[in-house]
């Protein structure tokens, strides 16, 4: 098998042999990528790499893509200020964040980033809840996703009123405090909750009495909303109310369709993007004034030949460019398009994985970045063409072969020398090439490559 | 004929820094180092001329700094420079832009280049004052804020196109030699191969003393300098005010800031 770098570089083939090549390198963004697979005396070796100088623990500590198990590691560390990096990094998993909590409870900013974060566990979020007198930290756990219908009924009773609006959205709230919230809150608390999927019915019906548009706008979205009530708001004079109805999945047919008479633009758009439409529907907005309205039509899944080929020789680019990215658009209006006056209606063709090979390559004659990056990660474009484009001076060029599903190994190959690093970077998972042609990229001057490298294998030898 | 290109290793700060116990800079656990954005486009800049030229053309980088500058002159030599120079000794520790532009006129008066490219400012101290003190001390023709260059090696003139405030441009002519300050965007600055990155890797460093610059002590460093830092620190914000409310609501009051702001 041909390979593009010298035979020397020798390809870890176990685990161990990963860890050791990590180790005697000394680099830490490899010692952090195999850091979860190590143990023993390995890991503690891994740690003195990473741990080494202060500097390089606060990097990890704030960088995206340290391992979870990196992160628990540096948890460790009595450092504040590392803490609250932790504490901000989204990789920071539950149990890190517990860790942290343990070791720096006191911190005032360290609570509230803690009270944030994505992965804080209801368990914490209510121990909080319950020892916390800080408004805003409280706030934040009324926020939280993770906060568990009990503690949201608890933070109510310990300070009725004071976290309305986010009681009023969380997804946990249960419909007896959904009800108590209605009762006194104002025009924004009703209308978030008749919009929340735990909203009882009674109060839905209760609310289709208010004469407050919030209300009646966000009213017109429920799914739950029965028939004879959606047929009522869609006689109302508000352009907003018919708007979100038009959107709603639960209106008939019989209403759409008499809404598309509708004087108004951003209605008929919105109906324009319901997949329900008759055929009638569609033939009425893909003759309507308004453009964006056409170039919904265009993007329908359900669009005839009749109405493609009608778009397709639309005035405005924009809709022609839609009926290029529609999947049931024929080959021969791609290829009337494909010599469309527009770049951005050719560029369309390029991107439509229907296009043949042929118009493909008459596109790839082309000088726009567009309509070459489009060709370049198109699965129907010959491998030539490829070939080719790989050699562009172009970046987004170069990224279309990279991330095309059909480019061979030997199109890839010389794509491993890239001068952008993130181009290296994405080929280290790409299927057509091999551990051989993914291990030369392991000593990249790109620490995210070669962090990269170093995981990919991981994850590999991590498999059972 | 050869072009010298200034160039600086400057620090971006992390976040969550912190004041050094001296409270004259950011403790350096917290800075990253990388090339000088102004000097990226200044080395563009003179590879653009490099390889445009019929005749031969040298590019030469230098830099005034401890070891750690040398990935930044790399950085430059993987682009295509031809040779890079580093001037350090202890004592320039402190040395102000102005005492730079000293140190960098004695590494002219040694080179002895056709022009000379500085970035227009640095990204961290942001002085905007290390080029033309260069020009200063070399007495030499200048121009600031170069957004466009005319210029073929060997000319004893160049056109040089000035950015101005309010999206004036402003054609200058100057005799050459001279030193330009690069303004960003005049060019597009490449990445550098891989290959010119391993190569450069083994490349040398040229690394020049006070005594080979015949420099003494008393030229360079904090004494020499024409200002000092007395303080550095991290003034008072005030807080923004957050929008409170539900999605609606938030919205609601955000169509009415956005109403009062235009005046409706």
């Amino acid at each position: 098998m041909p390979m593009l770098f010298p035979p020397d570089i020798c390809l870890p083939e176990t685990a161990d042999a990963l860890i050791n090549c990590a180790i005697s390198s000394g680099d830490l963004h490899s010692a952090a990528a195999v850091y979860e697979l190590a143990e023993g005396e390995q890991k503690q070796q891994l740690s003195d790499i990473l741990c080494k100088e202060r500097r390089n623990t606060l990097l990890l500590a704030r960088w995206e893509h340290t391992p979870a198990a990196v992160l628990q590691m540096l948890a460790e560390i009595e450092d504040e200020t590392i803490r609250l990096r932790l504490d901000k990094n989204p990789a920071s998993r539950a149990g890190t964040l517990n860790t942290i909590y343990k070791k720096g409870g006191h911190d005032r900013q360290l609570i509230s980033l803690l009270t944030q974060h994505a992965h804080s566990s209801s368990t914490l979020l209510n121990s909080l809840a319950m020892s916390e007198d800080d408004i805003p930290i409280l706030k934040s756990i009324a926020a939280h996703p993770n906060t568990d219908a009990n503690t949201l009924n608890r933070l109510e009773q310990r300070y009725p009123d004071m976290f309305d609006n986010e009681l009023a959205v969380h997804a946990e709230t249960p419909p007896e405090l959904l009800e108590k919230l209605y009762q006194r809150g104002n025009c924004f608390i009703r209308s978030a909750v008749v919009t929340h999927i735990r909203c009882p019915q009674f109060l839905l019906d209760l609310a289709f009495n208010e004469t407050d548009i919030n209300i009646l706008r966000h009213l017109a979205a429920n799914p739950r909303l029965s028939p004879e009530k959606l047929a009522i708001l869609a006689q109302h004079d508000d352009v907003s109310v018919l708007r979100t109805l038009a959107g709603n999945p639960s209106l008939s047919k019989e209403l759409a369709n008499q809404m598309i008479h509708n004087s108004t633009n951003i209605v008929r758009r919105a109906l324009a993007s319901r997949t329900d439409l008759t055929d009638e529907n569609l033939q009425q907005l893909a003759n309507d004034d308004d453009h964006w309205v056409r170039q919904r039509v265009a993007r329908h899944p359900q669009l005839d030949e009749m109405l493609l080929n009608k778009l397709a020789q639309d005035q405005n680019d924009e809709v022609r460019r839609a009926v290029t990215r529609n999947p049931l658009t024929s080959i021969d209006i791609l290829r009337r398009l494909s010599v469309d006056n527009s770049v951005w209606v050719r560029a369309g063709v390029a991107y439509q994985k229907n296009t043949p090979a042929d118009v493909l390559g008459m596109l790839s004659a082309e000088d726009d970045v567009d309509v070459l990056s489009g060709v370049a990660s198109n699965a129907n474009t010959p491998q030539a063409i490829l070939i080719r484009l790989s050699g562009s001076q172009q970046t987004d060029i170069r990224r279309g072969v990279i991330i095309n599903p059909k480019a061979e190994r030997d199109t890839l190959l010389p794509l491993l020398e890239d001068p952008y690093y993130l181009h290296r970077l994405m080929l280290v998972s790409n299927p057509s090439l091999n551990d051989h042609d993914r291990w030369s990229l392991h000593d990249d001057p790109d620490l995210s490559v070669r962090f990269m490298v170093f995981k990919w294998f991981t994850q590999k030898y991590l498999q059972p | 004929m050869k072009i010298l290109v200034a160039v600086k290793e400057v620090a971006a700060l992390d976040e969550d820094f912190e004041i050094r116990d001296d409270q004259l800079d950011v403790d350096e656990d917290f800075l990253l180092y990388d090339l000088n954005e102004w000097d990226d486009f200044s080395l563009e800049e003179a590879m653009v001329i490099k390889e445009s030229s019929d005749t031969e053309v040298e590019v030469v980088v230098v830099s005034v700094g401890p070891e750690r500058v040398d990935d930044v002159l790399r950085k430059c030599l993987a682009k295509g420079a031809d040779r890079a120079i580093r001037v350090w000794d202890d004592a320039m520790e402190g040395s102000d832009s102005v005492t730079i532009g000293r140190i960098l006129s004695a590494v002219v008066e040694k080179e002895k280049p056709d022009m000379v490219f500085a970035g227009v400012q640095s990204s961290d101290d942001a002085a905007g004052s290390t080029g033309i003190s260069l020009a200063a001390s070399l007495n030499w023709p200048h121009a600031a804020v170069v957004a466009g260059l005319e210029y073929q090696p060997g000319s004893n003139k160049a056109k040089i196109t000035r950015e101005l405030e309010g999206g004036l441009s402003q054609e200058v002519e100057i005799d050459c030699p001279s030193v330009l300050t690069i303004q960003l965007g005049i060019n597009t600055p490449r990445y550098a191969s891989l290959r010119g990155i391993k190569q450069a890797a083994a490349k040398p460093v040229d690394e020049i003393s006070l005594s080979d610059l015949g420099l003494s002590e008393s030229d360079v460093g904090v004494d020499a300098a024409l200002s000092r830092v007395r303080r550095m620190y991290i003034p008072e914000k005030g807080m923004a005010s957050m929008i409170e409310g539900t999605p609606a609501e938030q919205a609601a009051k955000l169509a009415e800031i956005i109403r009062e702001f235009k005046g409706e």
